[in-house]
């Protein structure tokens, strides 16, 4: 009887910790600050401070190995921390090459389907260096076009789509072999990329000319655009594909588009100078860092309208949600 | 031959500059100046007094007035004498200090100006001839903004206090038809032909397309971040609304009912005007002390040019 009480009592225990440890967190790098703050997304609290050397920029998740990788300006051949996502500590620190040129800590972070390949695309140095994540070492440097921004893959993971913004051209990198496959040119500044959820299209963000263009993938073709705010720099599609959120960063404001028919259906004014963005899909939450207010905008998806700040430090860059 | 050649032309040289003068844009700074500026030659003619806090600017439809609302004691609305550049009348409306936050709309055979100030009630009907107060009408509203029919005969009358659209006749001097209206309405402007009236709602960022016969809202077109001023080419080809707090001109095609192009400004522009072909837009940006340049054609913007404090409308005179 004592036996089964306690056996009740210890899971009924485990049932709890399980349901409390189910928590979002949000991690968010602070460029002018050298640190990564990590939030409880449902209580909107600072739980944690990591710091990640000077001008943490992008962070992607290894979701099989609980990590994240974060770019940082670091020193020659140290530009990524990699963080134990449950309790936040940097784990590793691995030198990928030597001779890196220290401008900023730009570099944009991509992970395979597999989680075997980390893509990160150094903005200033215009080339993808290709880590392998078993041993964090380099197995192969691309040169890209001037200026590469985030990369993306095609939902089978065989492509990864650059835009290039100062060369106005769409790399495609075959990632079976690692070998540019194709290349898209168009007129102005591609500022970020993402596929649609059929794969047959791609969005892109023309940051010079304001405009969020839909190129069918067969013939390369620009076949539609939306008109969006000042500098556009970064773009989410909703989970369920059908929405498109752009970042307008010098219109501190959001432009959210239909994915299907392209129209333009709101315009949400977000803090100063939007940048990183994530959604999370279980709450319907978007995250937008204010990198020029130290905030971060949170908007309900479902209704497409602001709920509140939360205040943060200065200069928030980028984000991730994790679920524990 | 050669001579009287070259006097004709000396003749020519000394008098183009001050026809020249009278041609082109003037800008209103709340800080109580006026600028001239010679958009041809690029430059900053003048500034000239215009009394505190002046907001608004209008051209008579014969381009030899401008009238300037402000928020002088007594007399809040002067007009300037284009061709003398002087200020010809000054004349006294509402009383008291309140920001000269004036709406115009001239008839469009120059006889009559009708006045709406935020802050009053009423409406003022102003003989042109004399720049006489004729009549002061109660309407008890609050509005936000106002266009005149293309046959004179009607006031559209945009208000903030309750949400509404209203249509003033002014033969029978009532309101002809109300309707209330969802949204916080900045501006409001008729298309050429008189169909459409174009109102924005800063609150939605949003252009409300509405048939101007049955009121009925045709489509909304999403903006920038609180569209605050519009101005429409005269085939009605293309509409243009300046949206504050995204620092951006967009470029609506009327036709299509959709934005085709957004174009970065300065910090929180507010008044947006065109030259009279319609190939340039000039937008006050208020908080930044400049105006805008645009090149309609290219879609972009070509130059800035530096006002008075605080620029908030401006006219074109061709």
């Amino acid at each position: 009887m004592f036996l089964k009480i306690l056996l009740t009592a210890s899971f009924i225990i485990i049932f709890f910790i399980d349901i409390a440890s189910a928590k979002a967190l949000l991690y968010v790098t602070h460029e002018s600050k050298g640190k990564a703050l990590v939030y409880d997304a449902d209580s909107e609290k600072l739980i944690k401070n990591i710091s990640t050397g000077e001008s943490p920029f992008h962070l992607a998740l290894l979701p099989y190995k609980k990590l994240i990788a974060v770019s940082h300006k670091g020193a020659g051949a140290d530009y990524l921390k990699i963080i134990d996502a449950a309790s936040g500590k940097v784990k590793l620190a691995p030198s990928i090459i030597v001779g890196r040129y220290k401008k900023t800590g730009e570099v944009y972070l991509s992970i395979d389907n597999s989680g075997k390949k980390l893509y990160a695309i150094d903005s200033n140095m215009n080339y993808v260096d290709i880590i392998e994540t078993a041993k964090w070492k380099l197995t192969k440097r691309v040169m890209l076009g001037i200026q590469p921004k985030k990369g993306v893959f095609s939902s089978d993971g065989s492509t990864l789509v650059i835009p290039n913004l100062n060369s106005s051209n769409i790399i495609f990198l075959d990632t079976l072999k690692d070998k540019i496959s194709r290349n898209i040119k168009i007129n102005g500044q591609p500022s970020a990329a993402a596929f649609s959820h059929d794969g047959k299209r791609l969005f892109i963000l023309d940051k010079e000319n304001s405009f969020l263009l839909f190129i069918d993938l067969q013939s390369g073709n620009i076949i539609e655009k939306a008109v969006v705010g000042n500098e556009p720099v970064n773009l989410l599609l909703s989970p369920d594909g059908n929405t498109i959120y752009v970042a307008n960063y010098a219109s501190n404001s959001l432009s959210v588009i239909n994915a299907k028919t392209m129209d333009v259906i709101t315009n949400i004014a977000v803090g100063i100078q939007p940048f990183g963005m994530a959604v999370d899909d279980k709450t319907g939450r978007l995250y937008v860092c204010n990198y020029g207010e130290a905030s971060i905008s949170i908007i309900d998806t479902k209704t497409n309208s602001g709920i509140r700040k939360i205040p943060t430090d200065a200069a928030p860059t980028n984000l991730i949600i994790v679920r524990e | 031959m050669n001579i009287k050649k070259t006097i004709f032309l000396i003749i020519i040289a000394v008098t183009a500059p001050s026809f020249a003068q009278a041609k082109g844009l003037y800008v209103v700074n709340e800080s109580g100046t006026i600028n001239f500026i010679d958009t041809l030659s690029e430059i900053v003619v003048k500034e000239i007094p215009s009394g505190s806090s002046s907001i608004n600017i209008a051209a008579d439809p014969s381009n030899r007035y401008i009238v300037i609302g402000n928020g002088e004691e007594n007399e809040k609305i002067w007009v300037l004498d284009i061709q003398n550049e002087r200020i010809a009348a000054k004349i006294p409306v509402m009383k008291g200090k309140k920001a000269g936050f004036f709406f115009f709309a001239f008839s469009k055979d120059s006889t009559r100006l009708f006045v709406l100030n935020r802050y009053s009630p009423e409406l003022y009907v102003i003989s042109v001839d004399d720049w006489r107060l004729i009549k002061t009408i109660p309407l008890n509203l609050t509005p936000e903004g106002m266009a005149i029919s293309s046959d004179s005969r009607f006031l559209y009358i945009i208000n903030r206090a309750f949400p509404a659209l209203i249509i003033f006749n002014l033969d029978t001097e009532k309101v002809e038809k109300s309707a209330n209206m969802e949204g916080a309405f900045s501006s409001i402007i008729n298309s050429p032909d008189g169909k459409v009236l174009y109102v924005a709602d800063k609150s939605a960022s949003k252009i409300l397309v509405i048939d101007a016969a049955t009121f009925e809202v045709l489509k909304d077109i999403v903006t920038g971040t609180e569209p605050v001023d519009m101005a429409i080419t005269k085939d009605g080809r293309f509409l243009y609304a300046s949206c504050r707090f995204s620092y951006s001109l967009i470029v609506i095609d009327p036709v299509e009912m959709k934005a085709v192009a957004n174009i970065p400004v300065g910090i929180h522009p507010w008044g947006v005007t065109l030259n009279s072909d319609g190939t340039e837009a000039y937008v006050a940006n208020y908080n930044e002390n400049t105006i805008s340049i645009i090149n309609l054609k290219e879609k972009k913007e070509i130059y800035r040019l530096p006002t008075g404090k605080f620029p908030t409308r401006l006219v074109y005179v061709p």
